[in-house]
């Protein structure tokens, strides 16, 4: 049996018939990020700890994962050309 | 990426991603490869996570059609074959149905990433862990390349799918990679290693 939108498992399991354009795939994904991101982030604190990164590199992971720029950064840059 | 019902090639966002982060952590100045070392059990979890979605939302990531014979009697029926009611490609399978690869995927990826986890603080030269994690991707899917539907190309002379063919320069990276940042004085050491990965991959080959 396959869901292709999170309502379709939610009908199954309480006999609903609801519907909302959320498929599960791409919610799956998230969760997937979300949960790497979390391991990745303690993995790097660990390694902090053992001297084999810097200091604060686990702040920058979350970054890393949705490919952005944290607002202290950016502020920090901002604040270059003042 | 969350509004659409179909999948994407995971290969495409494993090397583009890969790519884009190294760049990112390089102008961050964090120093690239113990980086990638404590980012591989998770890309490797993430991987298992994001192959239930295909499971659970039946994308059309199956495998060839089942053959019962074949099956172990201890083992459950849905883990042998399924027919994948409902599917996004609105297919209707006859029973027994296929063999439904992202089930063995998920097992192989929770593997090894629990084994790259337990590795995490290894005494190895930095990207070990990495060079692990090429090995057990590119074996992972070169093995249920064996069982999956896929188009094959014609590679110099084999018929091979496109994700055997990145398959296997995974492969031959993570293993170039972990004989160079394996930390042992013996050199039989490496040379065990080369030749198990490489009996391995003779044994995974397509053919």
């Amino acid at each position: 049996m396959s869901y292709p939108y999170v309502t379709d498992s939610l009908n199954t399991v309480l006999g609903t018939h609801w519907h909302l354009p959320i498929p599960t795939f791409g919610v799956m994904v998230a969760i997937a990020v979300a949960t790497a991101t979390y391991i990745a982030t303690r993995l790097v604190r660990s390694y902090e700890s053992l001297g084999r990164l810097p200091a604060q590199t686990h702040s920058t992971v979350w970054d890393m994962a949705i490919v952005s720029n944290s607002r202290r950064d950016y502020r920090r840059q901002s604040l270059r050309y003042l | 990426m969350i509004l659409t019902r179909t999948g994407f090639s995971i290969y495409g966002g494993l090397c583009f991603g890969i790519i884009a982060g190294v760049i990112f952590i390089k102008h961050r100045s964090i120093p690239v490869i113990p980086m990638l070392d404590a980012t591989a059990p998770s890309i490797m979890l993430g991987y298992g996570i994001g192959r239930l979605g295909c499971q659970l939302s039946g994308d059309g990531d199956w495998g060839i059609a089942a053959n019962m014979t074949l099956k172990p009697n201890w083992l459950p029926d849905w883990l042998w074959a399924q027919t994948y009611d409902g599917n996004i490609a609105g297919l209707i399978m006859t029973p027994p149905g296929v063999y439904p690869t992202p089930i063995y995927e998920i097992g192989m990826a929770l593997g090894a990433a629990g084994v790259l986890w337990t590795l995490r603080f290894h005494k190895h030269r930095p990207g070990y862990l990495f060079s692990l994690f090429l090995l057990f991707a590119g074996f992972e899917r070169i093995v249920i390349e064996k069982i999956r539907v896929n188009v094959r190309y014609d590679v110099f002379g084999a018929y091979v799918t496109q994700a055997e063919a990145i398959s296997f320069l995974l492969i031959i990276a993570g293993l170039a990679a972990i004989l160079t940042t394996l930390r042992t004085k013996r050199f039989w050491t490496k040379v065990v290693v080369l030749a198990g990965v490489l009996t391995a991959l003779a044994a995974c080959a397509p053919r």
